[in-house]
């Protein structure tokens, strides 16, 4: 039981990690295609990252903590592969190791190192990028929590494989302010995915990658990948959340089989939508997002005020 | 009560230890004529008996022994009344015995080369004096058995850490710190001192074990909880008594902040436990009071976080997170009380675990902050992050002690902080999953305000390391930065350990605590394997295995530089669009904060837009001006003259202006009662004269 319990882990965080720059190779060639353009083919981010982690040397700014500098890029990554092992991806089984409000936090260990990290190579651009960084986060995550406490009192649980498998009961209809929260939620993980309207702490062409500005050769292939691998595990977490359908809850063959097609086929078509939001608009300013996102914040206390009425 | 024996080891250790104390008093007083020999002679003894206690603390911890010992001393009328000096020996008196000493030990090892400092400037055998009287009653209240001598040692902590807060009274701003910390600390003696007198009244005994015991009528007991609310609150920080922390906390000697902030104000919290956990039982009460603390300690986490990312000086900013912390130990402490009127054991045990969970935890960590700061200003002579930078390169255990010391406090897994907030989160969601709807909103309302303290407690830390520790020196005092004495790189290894070692082995942590919380129930809501903690009460046990996130999380991080191999290093200047770096670059704490600050303005008074001339050469001929930058009153408190209500804090604001204008204002009515003149106060004599006659008269 254990041993299955660590394989589905590991199965989970290879297919997530591993799938994480096709995606990004899917949404570029979309977004390409709508701005009628020809675009690089599907499997150009896996060649960008291979070139990268290729390179035998790197550029390293002079900082006062150099072992920091090195350890960065190291951490960002195993939290990207530790998350990506947390969360559900075709199989719906209940893992006992974390619960959504463990899942956040372990994202804060990349948020808090990359965030000193930033201040550790003196580059005031990569400061600018952890301040956006840690604001937005301000912004996102009393949402998302506040959001999945309202999933987990409707749905009776903070495990994640629980949740998924019970917000749409068989045949009853559930308490409206379940999908409520779920809304708030969705609209808050989407700005997570570092997608263009929202990827102010990154913002390629205004503030050179923002935390990623010093980095070069493999730490910067390893921070990339690690952007990639988020976006991934939040793409993964809204197409559950929203179409719970198709995920197997047994080890059945068929199961399996109609649970990773039915996976495949809810990323590409989450990666096709990200590419139109991302086609279709330029990037946020801070307040601007900030404004946003307080209306999914709204969007969540009036899930909480349903759910509290709602009972009574 | 049971009676334990005075020759229980646990018992005879903790007697050891008071006894070490006063002698650490006496030899203080006696070799003051020669500093280091005081310091080293008297901290050692404080150490000792810090050591021993913390042994027979655990000792009684784990042997769960509940009762009291024979009393120690009596007075011909006080013993009559129940109050002769015994001591309450139970696991969670125990438990903050364990706190106190922990803490003690280490901060007192740190104490050696701290004092240096003072050498030949102020008398070190009064600091020494003062700090050991201040252990010794914090261990002395948590073990008295009764209402007089629990306020003897509640005074005695109070007025001893008063004077070590005053300590270095040259400065005006540590006398003004010390008089509002001496008006708020009498006011909220006073209000305990009513509470006890209450019960007193009730019971017709001072004993603690009569108290236990007490029917109260409803109206009573709301009295009291509220009393005592106010007394044990006001010395713990819980919003809106707080002003005083933040001013007092930072401006006594380091090692003195550590135990007020790491231990102190767990005292009161452990006073406010017994009150409202122990001594009244009344379902009405406890389910309101219990709501409306529940409600006081969310606002208390959000705001104190919230005002601590904008502090510029180090030790003000840890103390605004002790009043954040503090919330989240009071978030606990709610639960609990709200769980009991409910008839929830289990819930009550977990709220309660939650509680002490971080009582301890924050003990740990908040006293590894003030030490290492305290080493920062022993080392740079200042506290201002403005004024710091760069110190990685000289202090390298410093830097690490502060780095871990930062991600625990900030709820950063497998740290112990956030195995605690875990606890918390789960107390407060299980509270809105078993109460009703009304209740179920503030809690979910509180587990709002608590993400909302972890994301800006990110916020703040990274601010802080980023700006202090790393990039460039911004000040003479920063470059001139030596490496830390050794005793002080001696005295961060336990409290580093037991972050980690808490953190990753939460489960044994937990399980270690349970015999505490045991007093609240017989079964809690809780599960403990050996590699996890699982919550029950939800439809699938909730489970939190902090081993394995540990684990996979060095696992991953092998296998990612195993990705990564070698690589040849060529060190560059940083890369700013094409421009020469320049130190004038570095980004300053402000800057990093601007935008919360922009959108938190409300929060913080007083706005002041600075206007901003930059001088661009070689591109564009002439100048950009623009305003930007936002200066709050709150970043520059040295600023303001007034000691209190012009800080700029939103409470000060709405609280104490118009308190201290209204009572200025009656005063103004009430002097001209004084005339002066003394027929007017034979005037008054006579009219009470015959107003008394007359009611004589009418009776």
């Amino acid at each position: 039981m254990l041993l299955i319990d660590i394989a589905v882990m590991v199965i989970n965080s290879a297919l997530i990690v591993l799938l994480a720059p096709l995606v990004d190779g899917i949404i570029k060639t979309f977004v390409a295609r709508f701005q009628s353009r020809i675009g690089s083919p599907v499997t150009q981010t896996y060649r960008d990252l291979l070139k990268l982690l290729s390179k035998q040397s790197e550029t390293v700014p002079d900082t006062p903590f150099p072992q920091l500098y090195h350890a960065v890029p190291l951490v960002l990554f195993a939290t990207a592969i530790l998350v990506a092992s947390l969360v559900p991806t075709f199989l719906n089984k209940p893992l006992g190791v974390a619960d959504i409000i463990v899942i956040f936090y372990v994202l804060a260990i990349a948020r808090f190192v990359t965030s000193i990290g930033a201040f550790n190579t003196v580059n005031p651009y990569a400061v600018l990028g952890a301040e956006r960084e840690n604001f937005i986060a301000l912004m996102i995550e009393p949402t998302a929590i506040l959001s999945f406490s309202i999933i987990a009192l409707i749905t009776g649980s903070t495990m994640v494989p629980h949740i998924i498998g019970s917000i749409f009961p068989d045949g009853i209809v559930a308490h409206p302010a379940l999908y409520m929260a779920i809304l708030a939620v969705v609209s808050v993980l989407v700005v997570e995915m570092c997608v263009v309207p929202f990827d102010l702490a990154e913002a390629e062409q205004e503030i050179y990658e923002g935390l990623m500005a010093e980095y070069s050769g493999k730490k910067f292939a390893l921070m990339k990948w690690f952007v990639l691998v988020k976006r991934m595990i939040m793409l993964t977490l809204v197409v559950n959340l929203l179409i719970p359908f198709g995920v197997a809850t047994n080890l059945n063959p068929s199961a399996l089989l109609l649970g990773i097609l039915s996976y495949l086929a809810k990323i590409f078509v989450a990666g096709v939508v990200l590419a139109l939001i991302a086609a279709g608009n330029a990037r946020f300013k801070i307040f601007t997002l900030a404004r946003t996102l307080q209306l999914s914040f709204g969007l969540s206390i009036l899930a909480l005020a349903v759910y509290v009425l709602g009972g009574m | 009560m049971n009676p334990v024996a005075l020759t229980n080891p646990g018992v005879l250790l903790i007697l050891t230890g008071l006894l070490s104390y006063a002698t650490a008093i006496l030899v203080a007083l006696a070799t003051n004529r020669n500093p280091r020999l005081c310091g080293v002679a008297s901290h050692g003894l404080v150490s000792v008996g810090a050591l021993l206690s913390l042994i027979g603390g655990i000792y009684l911890l784990v042997s769960g022994v509940k009762g009291t010992t024979p009393g120690l001393y009596s007075l011909p009328i006080l013993s009559e009344l129940g109050a002769n000096l015994s001591l309450r020996i139970n696991p969670l008196s125990s438990l903050m015995v364990v706190v106190i000493s922990l803490v003690s030990l280490y901060s007192s090892i740190f104490a050696i080369p701290y004092i240096d400092e003072y050498f030949g400037r102020k008398n070190v055998g009064v600091l020494t004096s003062l700090y050991a009287l201040f252990i010794a009653s914090m261990t002395l209240v948590v073990l008295s058995n009764d209402a007089f001598w629990f306020m003897v040692f509640w005074e005695l902590m109070s007025v001893s850490s008063y004077f070590l807060v005053v300590f270095e009274h040259e400065r005006q701003e540590v006398k003004n710190a010390g008089s509002i910390y001496f008006t708020f600390t009498h006011i909220g003696g006073l209000s305990i001192l009513v509470a006890f007198l209450l019960l007193y009244m009730n019971t017709g005994s001072l004993s603690f074990d009569a108290f236990s015991n007490a029917m109260l009528p409803s109206n009573m007991a709301a009295l009291i909880i509220l009393l005592a609310f106010l007394g044990f609150g006001s010395k713990a920080g819980v919003v809106p008594f707080h002003v005083w922390l933040p001013l007092a906390h930072p401006v006594a000697p380091s090692h003195v902040s550590a135990l007020m902030s790491g231990v102190m104000v767990k005292v009161a919290v452990y006073g406010m436990i017994l009150l409202a956990m122990d001594f009244v039982n009344d379902p009405t009460v406890n389910l309101y009071l219990g709501a409306v603390i529940l409600i006081i300690a969310a606002i208390t986490t959000f705001y104190g976080v919230a005002l601590a990312v904008m502090q510029h000086n180090l030790k003000r900013l840890l103390a605004y997170h002790t009043i954040e912390n503090i919330g989240i130990i009071f978030l606990g402490l709610a639960v609990a009380m709200v769980a009991k009127a409910l008839n929830h054991e289990g819930l009550v045990m977990l709220a309660i675990v939650a509680s002490l969970f971080h009582i301890l935890n924050h003990a740990i960590f908040k006293s590894l902050l003030f030490l290492t700061s305290g080493a920062i200003l022993h080392q740079t002579h200042t506290l201002d992050i403005d004024e710091l930078g760069g110190l990685a390169k000289a202090m390298k255990a410093t830097t690490l002690a502060f780095l871990l010391g930062s991600m625990a406090i900030s709820a950063i897994p497998p740290l112990n902080g956030f195995a605690s907030e875990w606890l918390v989160y789960h107390s407060l969601l299980l509270l809105a999953f078993n109460a009703n709807n009304m209740v179920a909103g503030i809690a979910i309302l509180a587990v709002v305000a608590l993400s909302a303290a972890g994301v800006l407690a990110v916020y703040c830390f990274t601010k802080v390391f980023g700006t202090a520790f790393l990039g460039i020196a911004r000040s003479e005092h920063a470059k001139q930065a030596e490496p830390e004495p050794a005793l002080m790189k001696y005295s961060y290894v336990i409290p580093v350990a037991l972050c980690i070692i808490l953190g990753v082995g939460m489960p044994l942590a937990v399980k270690f605590l349970s015999t505490a919380a045991a007093m609240y129930g017989s079964s809690g809501l809780y599960g403990v394997t050996p590699f996890s903690v699982e919550i029950y009460g939800w439809k699938i046990p909730t489970t939190f295995s902090a081993p394995v996130i540990a684990a996979g999380l060095v696992l991953a991080t092998l296998f990612a530089a195993m990705i990564h191999g070698q690589t040849k290093a060529r060190i560059t200047e940083p890369f700013v669009s094409g421009v020469k770096f320049d130190a004038t670059m570095v980004p300053v704490p402000t800057f990093y904060t601007m935008p919360l600050k922009k959108t938190l303005a409300s929060l913080y008074a007083s706005v002041k837009v600075k206007r901003y001339r930059y001088d661009i050469p070689d591109i564009v001929a002439g100048s950009i001006e623009y305003d930007d930058e936002i200066e709050t009153a709150l970043e520059r408190p040295e600023e303001i003259k007034s000691p209190i209500a012009k800080s700029g804090e939103l409470v000060e604001r709405l609280v104490y202006v118009p308190l201290i204008y209204f009572s200025s204002k009656l005063v103004q009515v009430a002097k001209h009662v004084q005339s002066g003149y003394l027929y007017v106060y034979l005037l008054y004599i006579f009219a009470t004269l015959f107003a008394l006659i007359f009611i004589a008269m009418k009776v």
